[in-house]
């Protein structure tokens, strides 16, 4: 690991080093010998605009407080194209790694990161906390599981951009304290929603978009890419170019939001790998700009030109304040050794070298890194030398540190202008001093170059050296139509000498307020924030004017000029009066509120003209007033809700419709042109089933009748003759069909279904599996004598429905066979149970009709049993025991036992309240 | 929504196998085809409540 006291110094932030962006990279010794890839992944195509996004990065984290970083990475199904070895998870975790090496060492600074995932939504992953202990733990978790992570239907750049955002902004206000705010952004494809990618690219890259909001709200888009060439998933340079100006705000032929950057907007950065091999040197490219390096020389060892024999030369000019090596070497082989000028090894741990330098050596994944850091003042110039093992490929990726800083100090203050104020028609001094990381001045006439860009509000304006490292530039505010506030940036820039070693940038960026004459009322703030507009909801905000000392003035408020996203429609903005005296030396509060006609994401950002008048003044000044404000579309929580329930019913409609669909169509009978039926005279006993009248069970010749159904089909409903087959369904649509069969003539049914001989207690139907073709079906005619309840021994017919394809012998066989199986004890006891319930049924029957009967003098009591009217021969039900060539019946009889009544189904009496009906009846009974 | 339905229609496809399966002893069913039915079904349920939820809420802004 590393020694704290030596990143103390790696990572004094806003010493950054100056940078010239890809040009001056490639300017660097012996370019020719590069390997394309590797020169391009080394310095992750970094622009210029590229180079100031990080040193803004640095420059903010410097001034400590909490770095918040946000990872999102794509979960595209194209990854497992363009990355099927999941080389990104790897990546990710060296950017924790980095994170968390920031954290750790940096006193004043707090690293808190989280992790998400897009494609057509943000997925959150790990929430928000300092990287390091648990935290960090789930963070390296949770990378791993980015490899399973690649089946997202679309590359929705809005979801990556808007769910990031939201979080740093809830994290922001959680914290409170100043917060710089980093995206670490992994994508492998163009913006991809469908047919609405026209669309969201309007959403992203339209003036107070998608984009232009996360660059107002100090969010840096630091874009890493991998587009790897060929295939399916190739993305175009027109994309690349689009991926940038989201990132950067310019591509080549193509920008995305406001260009230039308004006051106050943070701008991003792109980097880009073309092999998922390259993507941990590209996420350690990135740690190494965000903490202010500058790409320096990318070389593949050995080659005969910049590392013969597997030695690098790394040049170290005077005024360079260190350098990082990033180095990746294959499988097995050793790390590479590094030598100080003066020819001593570093320990493998790393340690001070002879000539003042700090060397730290440690492993972040799968690479291996050498920072050296010089003291304050950086070195005095020497070559170090990486020896690697010449036999394998290693490839070493070097970073320059500056180690400077700029600091902007506003004009010398006096009675009519505070520190740091600059006064409205007057010219003010601002001076910018570049200075080592203990404060002293640097010598900017070593190095071979050296610029100092500064912008005024926008505008260049020219610097001018008042001292070694000391520049003032002059600041003229008009005495109308003032600013209230004025943006100044800085940067600045260098190339070392001999080696021309690119330094830099290095930036500074500061708003400082104006000020009018005493005679004026003063405002506060210089910047009116109006916090977040949410919805069609109004937003608040406020000035505050002072009073002049010398006497009263006044305000006056003016219709605003305000921009925001075109979906948005008209912003207003009104004051609650608009013009206000103000007492001499007294504070006056004009309230603002600000509203949007419809909901939108994005920025709203414009000016309130603020025209004051002064004591004894020949003339009024207005002021611009910058206002802000987030914009967000709010979640309706009942609209949500609402429609889920109603999407979620219209799906539980739909899938219950098909299921039943679906289950009345597949769930039939079959028959065909080999379909065979069959009405089989037998007994049926306890032991099974035999033919009545003796003989084989099955006479294949003559048992067996073809359906006459000209070709397969299925059938809802068959008729066998005796046998009427049908179906039912369940409630429930996933459950099967059930298949039943039941007499023609209401006659006990029975079958041989594996579940339930029987479907309701009286025998009127029994179940039959679908499609009709493995159940036998018994119609029980009656008993074979007065003993044959307790014998157990019925008369009935054995119908069956099946198929001969291999002709009606074998289906003769299969079914002896397929007989031998049933379970007849139990067959018999339906058989008795429902004749039990049938004569149930029918006492209760005769009862009733015997009370409906009209009655004579002498007849019987209006109170009769069925027991009582079964004593009477010409009253009582038939029986299954009655002949049935006995004596006609004289009046109307109850149906018989093996007739369907009519009257449904009579519920069987409860076998627990009448132990009578546990059993069929017997002849014991009484 | 489309998954439940799909895992419908995947359920009736077994059925009829499993019908067939019935009617001609040589063809033979998906083994533990009701098991795996009943789970795509209850992902498919799960992810369509999870869009429904993704659609209701872009709606709902």
């Amino acid at each position: 690991m590393k020694a704290p006291s030596t990143w103390k110094i790696a990572l004094t932030w806003g010493l950054v080093v100056g940078l010239l962006g890809t040009a001056e990279a490639a300017a660097l010794p012996a370019p020719e010998t590069r390997v394309e890839s590797h020169v391009t992944t080394s310095a992750g195509d970094l622009s210029p605009f590229g180079a100031r996004a990080f040193a803004d990065v640095a420059q903010c984290a410097g001034g400590g407080g909490t770095l918040l970083a946000s990872i999102v990475v794509d979960e595209s199904g194209s990854l497992r194209e363009t990355d099927p070895e999941d080389q990104r998870v790897e990546a990710i975790r060296t950017a924790v790694d980095s994170l968390a090496a920031l954290g750790s060492v940096e006193d004043s600074l707090a690293v808190e990161a989280s992790l998400a995932t897009f494609s057509s939504e943000y997925e959150s992953l790990v929430g928000w906390g300092a990287v390091s202990g648990q935290h960090r733990d789930e963070l390296m978790s949770a990378a791993e599981s980015l490899a399973t992570r690649d089946a997202g239907e679309y590359t929705d750049y809005r979801s990556a951009l808007v769910g990031a955002r939201a979080s740093l902004d809830q994290r922001a206000a959680e914290i409170g304290g100043p917060t710089c705010r980093i995206l670490l952004w992994f994508t492998d494809g163009k913006l991809d929603v469908g047919d609405q990618t026209g669309e969201a690219l309007t959403e992203l890259c339209s003036p107070s978009g998608i984009v232009d909001g996360l660059r107002g709200d100090g969010v840096a888009i630091l874009s890493l890419a991998l587009f790897t060439e060929g295939g399916a998933s190739t993305v175009s340079d027109a994309d690349r170019e689009q991926l940038r100006a989201i990132a950067e705000g310019t591509g080549t032929g193509v920008t995305c939001g406001t260009v230039p950057f308004p006051a106050g907007a943070v701008g991003g950065a792109y980097l880009r790998a073309d092999q998922p091999e390259s993507l941990s040197r590209l996420f350690a490219s990135a740690s190494a700009l965000i903490e202010g390096g500058a790409p320096g020389l990318s070389a593949v060892c050995p080659d005969e030109a910049t590392c013969v024999d597997g030695v690098l030369e790394i040049p170290v000019d005077s005024g360079v304040g260190g350098f990082r090596a990033v180095v990746e070497v294959g499988d097995g082989a050793p790390a590479p050794q590094l030598v100080s000028p003066d020819g001593a090894s570093v320990p493998p741990g790393g340690g001070p070298s002879a000539d003042g330098a700090d060397v730290v050596v440690s492993q972040q994944g799968a690479l291996q890194l050498y920072d050296v850091t010089y003291p304050p003042g950086g070195s005095a110039g020497g070559v170090w030398r990486l020896v690697s093992d010449p036999s394998t490929t290693t490839v070493v990726d070097l970073y320059y540190f500056w180690r400077t800083r700029l600091v902007l100090e506003g004009a010398t203050p006096t009675d009519a202008a505070p520190a740091g104020t600059l006064v409205v028609g007057e010219d003010t001094t601002v001076t910018i001093s570049l200075q080592h990381s203990d404060g002293t001045p640097v010598d900017t006439s070593s190095f071979a170059s050296f610029d100092l860009a500064v912008l005024v509000a926008g505008e260049p304006a020219q610097p001018t050296t008042v001292a070694p490292g000391s520049f003032e530039v002059s600041v003229a505010l008009p005495a109308d139509g003032a600013p209230s506030e004025v943006q100044i940036d800085a940067v600045a820039s260098a190339t070392s000498s001999p080696s021309g070693t690119p330094l830099g940038p290095v930036a500074v960026s500061s708003v400082l307020p104006t000020v009018l004459p005493p005679s004026f009322p003063t405002i506060t703030p210089s910047r009116v924030v109006l916090g977040q507009l949410v919805g069609d909801e109004a937003v608040h905000g406020e000035l505050r004017v002072t009073g002049s000392e010398r006497g009263d003035t006044s305000a006056c408020v003016g219709p605003a000029a305000l921009t925001g996203p075109e979906a948005a429609g008209t912003l207003t903005l009104s004051s609650e009066a608009e013009c206000v005296d103000v007492p001499a030396g007294r504070t006056v509060t004009i309230r603002f509120v600000a509203t949007a006609q419809h909901p939108a994401d994005g920025r709203l950002t414009g000016t309130i003209p603020v025209t004051l008048t002064g004591v004894d003044a020949a003339e009024p000044v207005t002021v611009d007033v910058p206002v802000e404000a987030t914009m967000v579309r709010p979640v309706d929580e009942a609209k949500r809700w609402g429609l889920t329930a109603g999407l979620l019913a219209v799906a539980f409609v739909l899938a219950w419709a098909v299921a039943e669909i679906a289950r009345r169509r597949s769930d039939r009978f079959h028959v065909g042109p080999f379909s065979r039926t069959a009405a089989v005279p037998v007994v049926l006993s306890r032991d099974g089933l035999a033919r009545r009248g003796g003989g084989a069970l099955f006479d294949p010749e003559k048992d067996f009748r073809g359906l006459q159904v000209p070709e397969d089909r299925n059938v809802a409903r068959q008729s066998l003759g005796v046998v009427e087959l049908g179906r039912r369904f369940p409630v429930f649509p996933l459950a099967s069909g059930q298949g039943w069969a039941q007499a023609a003539d209401g006659s006990v049914v029975v079958s041989t279904n594996r579940r339930a001989p029987v479907q309701d207690a009286a025998g009127r139907r029994a179940p039959v599996d679908l499609p009709g073709n493995t159940d036998g079906v018994l119609v029980v005619h009656g008993s074979r004598g007065d003993d044959a309840v307790a014998a157990g021994s019925w008369d009935a017919t054995l119908v069956l429905l099946d198929d001969a394809r291999d002709g009606d012998v074998a289906l003769a066989d299969r079914w002896r066979a397929r007989l031998v199986e049933v379970p007849w004890e139990s067959v018999v006891d339906a058989v008795e149970a429902a004749v039990a319930t049938r004569e149930a049924a029918a006492r209760t029957a005769a009862a009733r009709s015997a009370r409906a009967r009209p009655t004579g003098a002498d007849g019987p009591g209006p109170v009769e049993t069925a027991s009582e009217d079964t004593t009477s021969p010409d009253r009582r039900p038939r029986s299954i025991f009655d002949d049935p060539a006995g004596p006609a019946e004289t009046g109307p009889r109850p149906p018989s036992l093996f007739e369907d009544d009519g009257r449904g189904t009579a519920p069987p009496p409860s076998r627990t309240a009448d132990p009578d009906h546990r059993r069929p009846p017997s002849i014991f009974d009484d | 929504m489309c998954g439940a339905l799909g895992t419908i229609a995947c359920a009736s496809w077994y059925r009829s196998t499993r019908n067939r399966a019935r009617q001609d002893p040589w063809y033979q069913p998906f083994p533990a085809g009701d098991v795996l039915i009943k789970v795509m079904l209850a992902g498919g349920l799960a992810g369509g409540l999870w869009c429904a939820f993704l659609v209701a809420t872009e709606l709902a802004k």
